[in-house]
């Protein structure tokens, strides 16, 4: 009966000292990976189209940003609140698109061009290049509601500060001066050209 | 032992009282915008392509080393795997600040415009997060937030480089051509006298023979 219990002790130590062993080689093989991460390269990159759409858009202002959202979740319980902060980047484009043009948009009168071009606009409401983001700082796990809302903030704070009136005079001087260089290129800057732009919000 | 039970009580109702909570609460902070860069563009975009790809990765765990001064690498089983939807929008985009007055030719009344190659760059992208999917092993952890971006990043480059092998540039020209077609003849110049060509940088392989036979052959599109 001793030597029945001194042996079942015996391959109990055994089984206690394998799984600290594992655990030990667990621990140490993490402990490994995150001190020498092996770069992540996706396996298939095949591309579908899935429309493909003639535009005729010029720009003349672009703005990039980043924006750092972040959220603070305090749950009920025992449960720890979560905080997530993410930088997103975004380029914002003000242009003309040219495919909202009437038909008089342009009209010469002697030496006189007159031009009646759509008013300066954002030419694209997606803004926001989420493949750039980074994840500043997270607590918990991010849901995909919680990047969905982050995302959706950043584009909306991105869209109003694009879209402020200095940036849009300033794309409104800049297509004014390109189009007048335009066209005393084409006609020959020999040529006494007056043209006038006038931007209609259309 | 009736003090210390007291002492417990007291411990474990302050406990209580400062774990309720009524709801999850939400509170944002937000931090100033940085405007990294205002950049003044003359540019023309003509073709936009709404593209999605799912970009996927698999790694295996290996147990690297070396014994006896040869390196030795052993898979252990178990693997993981993630799928991340993207969609992207990928516009192609003329420069023509780059162009110059020797790029516009005047000449009895034609006129010949010779501008820089059209680029694909990426305009905006979205991933769809909710039909984000990992599959792992039982012996293999999630992938962080810090994995999941770096194949994001790296999935980037590689389907701009996947676009730039697909014929989208013929589409592009054809396109350049009808934006360009209405400015001219605002300045006067018909159809049948207005010449676009581009660069020479241009790979021939991107170029349908046919395509240039209908921009320089025929006028009319």
């Amino acid at each position: 009966m001793m030597e029945q219990s001194v042996e079942k002790h015996g391959y109990r130590r055994i089984a206690i000292g394998i799984v600290l062993l594992f655990c030990l080689f667990w621990i140490g093989k993490r402990w490994y990976d995150a001190q020498h991460p092996k770069p992540l390269n996706p396996m298939e990159i095949a591309v579908q189209i899935t429309a493909i759409q003639d535009i005729n858009e010029w720009e003349f202002l672009c703005v990039e940003m980043e924006e750092m959202e972040d959220t603070l979740i305090i749950n009920p319980g025992f449960k720890p609140a979560y905080r997530f902060a993410r930088i997103y980047k975004g380029r914002a484009c003000l242009g003309i698109d040219m495919r909202r043009v009437t038909d008089d948009w342009a009209r010469k009168s002697n030496d006189t061009l007159y031009l009646r071009l759509p008013d300066i606009q954002l030419l694209d409401e997606n803004i926001v290049n989420d493949l750039s983001t980074r994840t500043f700082y997270a607590s918990g796990e991010m849901t995909p509601v919680i990047k969905q809302e982050l995302y959706e903030r950043a584009k909306r704070d991105m869209r109003r500060r694009a879209l402020l009136e200095a940036n849009v005079e300033m794309a409104r001087e800049y297509a004014r001066d390109y189009f007048l260089s335009l066209y005393r290129r084409l006609y020959g800057e020999k040529e006494n050209l007056v043209v006038e732009i006038e931007f209609v919000a259309l | 032992m009736g003090a210390l039970k007291n002492k417990i009580g007291w411990w474990l109702l302050l406990f209580m009282v400062l774990s309720v909570s009524c709801a999850s609460v939400t509170s944002k902070r937000k931090q100033a915008a940085v405007v990294a860069a205002l950049h003044h563009r003359a540019s023309l975009n003509t073709v936009q392509y709404n593209v999605r790809k799912i970009l996927t990765y698999e790694d295996f765990s290996t147990l690297d080393g070396t014994l006896f001064f040869e390196k030795f690498s052993i898979q252990i089983p178990g693997d993981r795997k993630i799928a991340l939807p993207v969609d992207v929008i990928i516009k192609s985009s003329i420069d023509l600040s780059a162009m110059t007055a020797a790029d516009v030719e005047v000449k009895a009344g034609e006129i010949t415009l010779l501008l820089p190659a059209p680029k694909l760059e990426i305009s905006s992208s979205a991933i769809d997060y909710s039909r984000e999917m990992q599959f792992l092993s039982w012996n293999r952890s999630k992938f962080s937030e810090a994995e999941k971006e770096a194949i994001l990043k790296s999935g980037e480059q590689k389907i701009l480089q996947e676009m730039s092998r697909a014929d989208v540039m013929a589409r592009s020209l054809v396109a350049a051509y009808k934006a360009l077609i209405p400015l001219l003849e605002a300045a006067g110049y018909a159809s049948e006298s207005v010449t676009i060509c581009f660069r020479s940088d241009l790979k021939d392989d991107t170029t349908d023979d046919s395509i240039m036979d209908m921009l320089q052959g025929r006028r009319n599109l």
